[in-house]
């Protein structure tokens, strides 16, 4: 198991740095190196040096390939945590209604213009954040006005009959604002591009304090996985638990959906195959799908920016392109071998 | 038994019903091809179809905002019954731009009884013809689709006007824009001379970051920046396109145009944006708004346009 962990880290850090090194632009090997490195502890590079390179590796293509990296783990430790609060393989962040709510914010942001001064280019994030946490919110608070118990399938039911009525609101929005209409649907798709360091500065805390209390609450995970009644038995306050775990869930997906849009799929996958290759113990499976995710996404954004360059392609058509055969993949392989 | 002679009944009807519908719509094609005999001079149309030149045209209904131009330009604004919502700015009263271009509303169009109605490649999708049962009513419907050239440009203009009686008016417009072909080769020529190196890169954002969109060749655009003689970044790739921000960066160009407009929108953001400030552009400050309606038109218009460009390119050239 060690070694496994240790091997998914390397891989983990081997796609990144193969991410930083490929892009639609060709640059060196060692201009890569010598600029990462004089960025990272100072001196001085040649005078001859090509500033704009500079600009592309420090300030385009490592935050971009961070920014995909940690979303993507951000979604598949959410991903993880769903699936076992639910107790439904097919439950995501955005079953919640996370996705819907942070649409509608956007849509509103887009179609008005509004900008709040304070936060400038954040505006449309902390927006997006602020609708997809409020989406959530209502979602289980009329699921458990609907059922005490806060049962999963309430949950998922509500949550779903929540999203698509919002989204019914954004596709009203998209298509009253004739100028906007192309904005809001091409933010609904997602991508990395055009971020700077800036979103990498927020979501890498975020995304470290969220794997952090998941893990805390990893032994209440594994419990309720067995079953709400064995839970209760067992002494875990299931229903404040959920509460905790999906506000937590919220959260983090809404940072990455307004950061980055709406990229699907590798929340849904990474988890079961960090289940099918390591093991079902929570506080093994959030930081593993959180690896494996980030990987996916890494590999689906590097994908994206480089196989019709200069053209970019949708980051989200790409995860599922990826996504899916790697996913029957580690499943069929695994069946066979037992 | 039951159950089977349910599902019997229930075959039955299905085939009836179905077999109504056919032999129905069997009928309307036969009416309509034998209404469409008639002998009257005609203008070829785009797919090289003949058009038959109505006596009168009193209703005319447009569905892109370039069509529109050209019919306001040949002096026929007062004919259009209905037009999309886009071309609400293209001379024709706001009242009267009502239409969703890309899902137009059949209905609407049927019950305003137009004679023809002008339609752009968008407005069909190719799997189905929105507009059968309007041709079926006798309506004329012209099939303009984008115009990749300024010569598409102006035969556009010669399709409408021959269709619509306004050769006179339809060469005026023609002429104008020949005209203004020829003042912004003449500057393209002078600044360069004969070294195609001295040529300045351009590059023209149509969509701003993180979704840069720009354009290259077999574009009006294209050809535009060709004949004022500077380079398009992207004058080697094919019609539009969707780019990486650092191609856009590697390739540094000496000059940005952006037709981007939207409420909230500040043309500044270019050279605010993280990673681009090393490009000559932004060093030297040379990014410029053109008006996004005259460089996105294909109509007359374009010659706006070609000044706009000319201007934001040489603004020391009067």
């Amino acid at each position: 198991m060690k070694r496994k962990i240790i091997l998914t880290i390397t891989l983990a850090l081997l796609i990144i740095i193969f991410s930083v090194g490929i892009g639609s632009v060709f640059v060196p090997p060692d201009d890569i190196i010598m600029i990462i490195f004089n960025k990272l502890f100072g001196g001085n590079l040649p005078d001859n040096f090509n500033q704009n390179n500079i600009s592309i590796i420090w300030e385009l293509r490592l935050p971009r390939v961070l920014l995909a990296f940690f979303t993507g783990a951000a979604l598949s430790s959410c991903g993880a945590v769903t699936q076992s609060v639910l107790k439904n393989p097919l439950a995501s962040p955005f079953t919640l209604g996370v996705s819907s709510g942070a649409s509608l914010g956007a849509a509103i942001v887009l179609a008005s213009g509004i900008s709040i001064s304070i936060l400038r280019n954040f505006t449309l994030p902390a927006v997006g954040l602020i609708f997809g946490v409020i989406a959530v919110f209502l979602a289980v608070k009329l699921a458990s006005k609907l059922d005490k118990n806060l049962q999963s399938a309430t949950i998922i039911l509500t949550g779903m009959v929540f999203s698509l009525f919002i989204s019914g609101f954004v596709t009203i929005i998209a298509g009253l604002s004739k100028e906007k209409y192309e904005i809001i649907m091409r933010w609904q798709t997602g991508t990395f591009s055009a971020k700077g360091w800036d979103y990498v500065k927020i979501l890498f805390p975020v995304l470290i304090i969220g794997i952090f209390i998941f893990i805390y609450f990893s032994r209440e995970l594994d419990i309720l996985t067995f079953g709400e009644e064995q839970a209760s038995a067992m002494g875990v306050e299931t229903k404040r638990i959920k509460w905790l775990l999906l506000i937590v869930t919220a959260v983090l997906t809404g940072v990455s959906v307004s950061f980055a849009g709406i990229i699907g799929f590798i929340d849904l996958i990474a988890p079961h195959v960090a289940r099918k290759l390591f093991s079902s113990k929570h506080n093994v499976v959030i930081p593993i799908s959180a690896l494996i995710g980030g990987m996916l996404m890494t590999v689906a954004d590097l994908l994206s920016r480089t196989l019709t360059s200069p053209k970019e392609l949708p980051v989200s058509a790409v995860t599922a392109l990826i996504g899916a055969p790697f996913f029957v993949f580690i499943f069929f392989k695994r069946r066979k071998s037992r | 038994m039951k159950i089977a002679q349910k599902i019997l009944a229930l075959s039955l009807m299905t085939f009836t019903f179905l077999f109504s519908f056919t032999a129905c719509s069997n009928s309307d094609i036969n009416s309509s091809q034998s209404n469409s005999d008639s002998t009257a001079s005609t203008v070829e149309n785009k797919k090289g179809d003949d058009l038959e030149i109505p006596d009168s045209i009193d209703r005319i209904i447009s569905l892109s905002a370039s069509n529109t131009e050209i019919l306001t330009g040949l002096g026929l604004s007062d004919k259009i019954v209905a037009a999309d919502i886009f071309s609400a700015d293209a001379g024709v009263d706001s009242s009267v731009a009502i239409l969703d271009m890309q899902n137009p509303d059949i209905e609407k169009i049927a019950s305003l009884n137009p004679d023809v109605i002008f339609v752009n490649g968008i407005n069909t999708d190719g799997a189905s013809d929105p507009y059968s049962e309007l041709k079926k009513a006798g309506t004329d419907v012209i099939n303009i689709p984008a115009a990749a050239s300024l010569d598409d440009v102006k035969s556009d203009i010669k399709l409408i006007s021959e269709y619509t009686k306004t050769e006179e008016k339809g060469n005026e417009l023609i002429k104008s824009i020949d005209d203004k072909i020829k003042e912004i080769t003449d500057v393209g020529i002078s600044q360069i001379g004969t070294d195609s190196r001295a040529k300045k890169k351009v590059y023209f954002e149509l969509s701003a970051a993180p979704y840069c969109y720009s354009f290259g060749k077999g574009t009006f655009l294209n050809e535009i920046l060709d004949l004022l003689g500077v380079e398009n970044i992207y004058g080697a790739q094919d019609g539009w396109l969707s780019l990486t921000e650092e191609d856009i960066v590697s390739k540094n160009p000496d000059i940005i145009l952006s037709s981007v407009k939207y409420d909230g929108y500040d043309i500044s953001e270019i050279a605010k944006r993280t990673g681009w400030e090393n490009v000559n552009a932004v060093k030297n400050n040379k990014i410029t708004y053109v008006d996004t309606n005259s460089v996105s038109r294909a109509s007359q218009n374009i010659v706006k346009g070609m000044d706009q460009i000319k201007k934001a390119l040489y603004p020391d050239i009067k």
